[in-house]
């Protein structure tokens, strides 16, 4: 058994949370945290971090450049980042989108969509 | 194709001489090694034109600088550069100090220089309500008017060339041939120049480049100084000096044409002449001075830091270095052209002229000179009714591009498409004022960026700052 | 030159005016938003990141999501957008005079809200030593030429100042391809908010140096490097620990200061401490009919506090039009039947009020949102506050003389980078209730 620190992500708040870790490597309790969510981010950042990923998306709408913001719909593996962004700058968009289109399925394998945050037309 | 001049040097001494060589037939062309004129000791200082109550009587100084700054008004007029009548006054703190205002008024008087007087205590608090309670009285010369310095010389090479004078920008002089009498060749990077005269505007680089013409007769050092921009709440009218210390002016603060105020300046000898760098001591002396004239100024309002270097001719007893070569015929220095070189560059200019004269050049008026230059309308500075007959015009002039000082691109793409127009972000800066407000082009520069790439035909990261190889962006990120 | 008329124009379209103009236009008839840039959303629009929306909108959202939402729901409404209007002047008798491409446009308003939001703190007022050469930018600008333009500020980065929009450009940059060196902040501790620091930083491996600054620019025509230095714990730079780090591009995320250059041309009386101007707590500045939310008033650390304070300007402001127009009503209805009309009543009820209860900030306290009372102008009064420094436990305490009107039941850390607010009861201001006094109390 052992006790590590993290800093919440969950909201702005980031409460310093005090994680106990059991021998299988399992998160057995978890303090510090001031609302139910900082529970559940403990679990997944002890075995799974995830993050949301924003970016932007090269367009060409109506003939002009522009970059459409996006965003991954769900919070991604954090090890995934690197290959989403990738697969992120050959994107290119010829169309109007509007706010919550899907830009592109299965993100870097982790089956999230990317999709835009703003209506372009 | 040979010259009869070719003056070397865009700083504000060139560009008067290129301006009043304008008006005679002569072949003549300014060589300027930066991307615009103005580029180094001109834009970097105060921009006050000294009336000529303080040089030494029977300097050149004392001779050139009250007619000079009796020219300003006129000039102003017909070179369309604003000014702004102002004053100055030389605060005394102590009886000694009021000794050297009774100094000053003699040496005005032998100058000439008129509308001088000195105000006790309570004269001088009526006139700036907000000076040092340690303040006893002062030197008021009347006649001080502001202009921005950069804008003078940006207007007299603009008139020049309308008036047939040519201009190469980034042309840094590399080497000098003397082939005969009246027979230069003059060596840029990629350039060469057949001239019968030169004249050595070079600036703190002056004995550099008499240097390559073999003259050795002259050692040029730069004195630094740091200045400060205040944002438009300084309560002042008048330019502020406190009595001068036995080297400098000492730090003054002084209202700008549009509506700032300047801290400026310190001032250090340097070896480096390309020092340019602003010290962290320096600004806090700028600072204790501009509180020592005014109380309650608070640094929260600064808004930029910037320093120079005043081109000082060394064992010249601080005066001005104008002359022939005593050993090359034919080559003119206009060298040593520190404070109060705006205010006398018009009779400095007419002086260099009547020494080219003498060396033989000659001077036939031209019939078709004029003497007129249009400014740039300045959106900010019209009235209501001018400015939505200019939006009606040209919907560009009803597009804001710098909040700060209210410009709006139409008045920046006329800057850049004008005789001597802006071709970097701070060329566009020093004509329009695009990025010269409280948030220093934060919320502008991306605009001005994307003017000047579709006005130049150039893409964005070829877009200079300033220098040359001085790019802002690194080029695409996507597509 | 037409002249148009509404019941309430709000200056800028940002969060706030959104917020502000929808929240209006419940009550008042006519509602314009005059927006100098050529879309609605203001910064929100570069600000491409997720974190915005948790109490708004009760999930996480990003700057341009949020910003779509209000751009909707102000699209379904019959409030006026002037895009590409930039105003010029503002007189103390509501006149706005502005900008566009068709020309000068002359706008009267019965109320006018103020929500231009704020700039950034620049080089010059930091006063860095050195050059000046091309590469030194805002983290705003550059956020501004990535995220929008398309275009990249430099390849070797530094970072001056641990606010949160320079730790976000610290994470964009570097998924953009650039190199981040290092993160600067002269004070011991981050500006900041923890998640970004972790999230940005952290997950980088991007060093975060405290009481360090960047003490001098290097470079002629491009930042070649700059010079970092240790302070002192009166944030004097501490001789002896200068290092040379080498880079192209400097970014400056040293704070934010709200634009009220129009505020001042209208007579409103500014907060030395904020810039912002003094606003009671229907949040009317100095000058009738004008009031002001979101970041011209007081910086902001979270958009959704933004459009909660812009609401309330929207509501005020709305209600200060209304009042007027039967005083208007009242006093014409007076002058055209030559009979005394009692108009003494409505307004004593809606706001005569003219106990004013100053409001002080102390200690740790660093100033407060609004700076006036007036008790029956408003429901409820929000004290709104940020404190200088970090504080490891400690209680809010508002006081009126010896009288404590609010005391945190828990004792709590605080930190400059998060607002605080405080509830209170009107029924809590007694008749004849002096200055109120709002501090922090720190406790071991």
């Amino acid at each position: 058994m052992r006790e590590v620190t993290m800093c919440c992500t969950t909201c702005p708040s980031g409460c310093a949370l005090l994680v106990t870790i059991d021998d299988q490597n399992q998160v057995t309790k978890v303090d510090g945290n001031t609302c139910p969510r900082g529970e559940v981010f403990a679990h997944k950042e002890w075995v799974n971090p995830e993050r949301m990923l924003t970016s932007t998306v090269y367009a060409i709408i109506n003939g002009k450049e522009q970059l459409i913001p996006v965003k991954s719909k769900e919070p991604i593996p954090k090890n995934r980042m690197r290959e989403a962004m990738k697969e992120i700058q050959s994107l290119r968009v010829e169309k109007p989108v509007k706010m919550g289109d899907v830009i592109k399925d299965n993100l870097a394998g982790s089956e999230i969509p990317l999709v835009a945050c703003k209506t372009m037309e | 194709m040979k010259y009869d001049v070719v003056i070397i040097g865009g700083g504000i001494t060139g560009t008067a001489i290129a301006h009043e060589l304008a008006r005679f037939q002569c072949k003549t062309i300014l060589l300027e090694s930066g991307t615009d004129v103005a580029f180094s000791a001109t834009k970097q200082n105060g921009g006050v034109i000294h009336p000529g109550y303080d040089p030494h009587p029977g300097t050149l100084k004392a001779k050139l600088n009250p007619p000079g700054a009796r020219m300003f008004p006129r000039l102003s007029k017909e070179l369309g550069f604003k000014i702004r009548h102002t004053g100055t006054l030389v605060v005394a703190y102590s009886d000694k100090d009021l000794h050297t205002v009774d100094e000053l008024l003699e040496n005005a008087k032998a100058n000439g220089v008129e509308g001088v007087e000195k105000l006790n205590a309570s004269q001088l608090r009526a006139r700036e309500p907000h000076i040092s309670d340690q303040a006893v009285g002062a030197l008021l010369a009347n006649t001080t008017v502001m202009v921005d310095p950069f804008e003078v010389a940006i207007a007299y090479m603009e008139n020049a060339m309308e008036n047939g004078v040519e201009l190469g920008l980034c042309q840094k002089v590399r080497k000098i041939r003397k082939r005969a009498e009246e027979d230069f060749i003059v060596y840029t990077e990629d350039k060469q120049y057949e001239t019968r005269f030169i004249v050595n505007a070079a600036g703190v680089h002056a004995d550099d480049v008499a240097a390559m013409a073999g003259i050795y007769e002259f050692k040029m050092q730069g004195r630094h100084g740091n200045l400060c921009v205040l944002d438009k709440v300084m309560p002042i009218h008048t330019v502020m000096f406190p009595c001068p210390g036995p080297d400098t002016k000492g730090i003054a603060l002084i209202p700008t044409v549009s509506g700032n105020c300047l801290i400026g300046s310190t001032a250090t000898m340097r070896e480096d002449k390309y020092d340019v760098t602003n010290d962290a001591p320096g600004i806090e002396e700028l600072i204790e001075g501009a509180k020592l004239l005014i109380p309650e100024f608070d640094p929260k309002c600064i808004i930029r830091t910037f320093a120079g270097q005043r081109p000082v001719a060394l064992d010249n007893g601080n005066d001005f270095y104008i002359k022939e070569s005593d050993t090359v015929k034919g080559f003119i220095h206009a060298a040593g052209i520190q404070s109060p070189g705006i205010a006398s560059s018009p009779a400095i200019a007419e002086y260099v002229r009547d020494l080219l004269a003498d060396a033989g050049l000659d001077l036939k008026e031209r019939a078709d000179y004029d003497p007129y230059r249009q400014p740039i309308p300045d959106f900010s500075d019209l009235s209501l009714e001018e400015q939505d007959a200019l939006i009606k015009e040209d919907s560009r002039w009803g597009k804001i591009v710098c909040r700060c000082e209210t410009v709006p691109e139409g008045e920046i793409v006329a800057a850049i498409h004008r005789t001597l127009g802006a071709r970097t972000v701070e060329g566009v800066k020093r004509r329009t004022r695009a990025g010269m407000g409280r948030c220093q082009s934060g919320f502008c520069q991306y605009k001005v960026m994307q003017i000047l790439s579709r006005e130049l035909g150039i893409p964005e990261e070829e877009v200079l700052f300033e220098e040359k190889g001085a790019q802002v962006l690194f080029g695409k990120i996507k597509g | 030159m037409r002249t148009l008329t509404y019941d309430v124009v709000v200056i800028g379209g940002g969060p706030a005016g959104l917020a502000a103009a929808l929240e209006a236009r419940k009550s008042a008839e006519t509602v314009a938003i005059l927006e100098r840039n050529d879309e609605l959303g203001g910064i929100l629009n570069q600000c491409i990141h997720s974190g915005f929306g948790l109490h708004v909108f009760k999930e996480e959202l990003t700057g341009p999501e949020y910003a779509q939402r209000y751009v909707d729901m102000v699209h379904e409404t019959d409030i006026a957008c002037f895009l590409n209007t930039m105003v010029i002047d503002v007189t103390g008798d509501r006149q706005i005079i502005a900008m566009t491409e068709e020309g000068m446009q002359i706008f009267e308003a019965g109320a006018i809200i103020l929500a231009m939001g704020c700039r950034e703190r620049t080089r010059g007022q930091i006063r860095i030593p050195g050059t000046r050469p091309a590469g030194v930018f805002t983290a705003g600008l550059a956020q501004r030429y990535v995220n929008l333009e398309n275009v990249k500020p430099g390849s070797r980065i530094v970072i001056l100042g641990s606010g949160d929009i320079g730790l976000i450009m610290a994470r964009r940059l570097t998924l953009e391809g650039m190199k981040v060196v290092g993160v600067y902040e002269i004070m011991p501790y981050a500006n900041g908010l923890y998640r970004n620091i972790k999230n940005c930083l952290d997950d980088f491996d991007i060093p975060l140096h405290l009481s360090t600054t960047v003490t001098k620019i290097i470079g002629f025509q491009r930042v070649q490097a700059v010079e970092v230095t240790a302070v002192d714990e009166n944030l004097q730079p501490i001789s002896g620990t200068e290092e040379i780090i080498p880079c192209d591009t400097l970014l400056l995320s040293i704070g934010l200061i709200p634009e009220n250059e129009l505020s001042q041309k209208a007579g409103v009386e500014l907060n030395p401490v904020t810039n912002g101007p003094k606003v009671d707590n229907s949040l009317e500045t100095s000058v009738e009919g004008i009031f002001a939310c979101g970041n011209v008033l007081h910086v902001h650390d979270l958009v959704d506090q933004v459009t909660k304070e812009a609401e309330e300007a929207g509501r005020y402001a709305a209600a200060y039009v209304q009042k007027s127009g039967m005083d208007d009503a009242a006093a014409v209805s007076e002058n055209m039947e030559k009979r005394p009309v009692d108009t003494k009543n409505i307004s004593d009820e809606m706001e005569s009020d003219t106990t004013a209860i100053p409001v002080q900030a102390k200690g740790l306290v660093r100033y407060t949102v609004p700076s006036i009372i007036y008790p029956r102008k408003t429901p409820g009064i929000k004290l709104k506050f940020h404190v200088s420094r970090p504080v490891d436990c400690g209680r809010i305490v508002v006081s009126s003389g010896e009288k404590v009107l609010f005391e945190s039941k828990k004792a709590r850390k605080f930190v400059p980078s998060i607002m605080e607010t405080v509830n209170l009861k009107v029924d809590s201001l007694a008749e004849g209730c002096g200055t109120l006094c709002v501090t922090v109390r720190e406790e071991i």
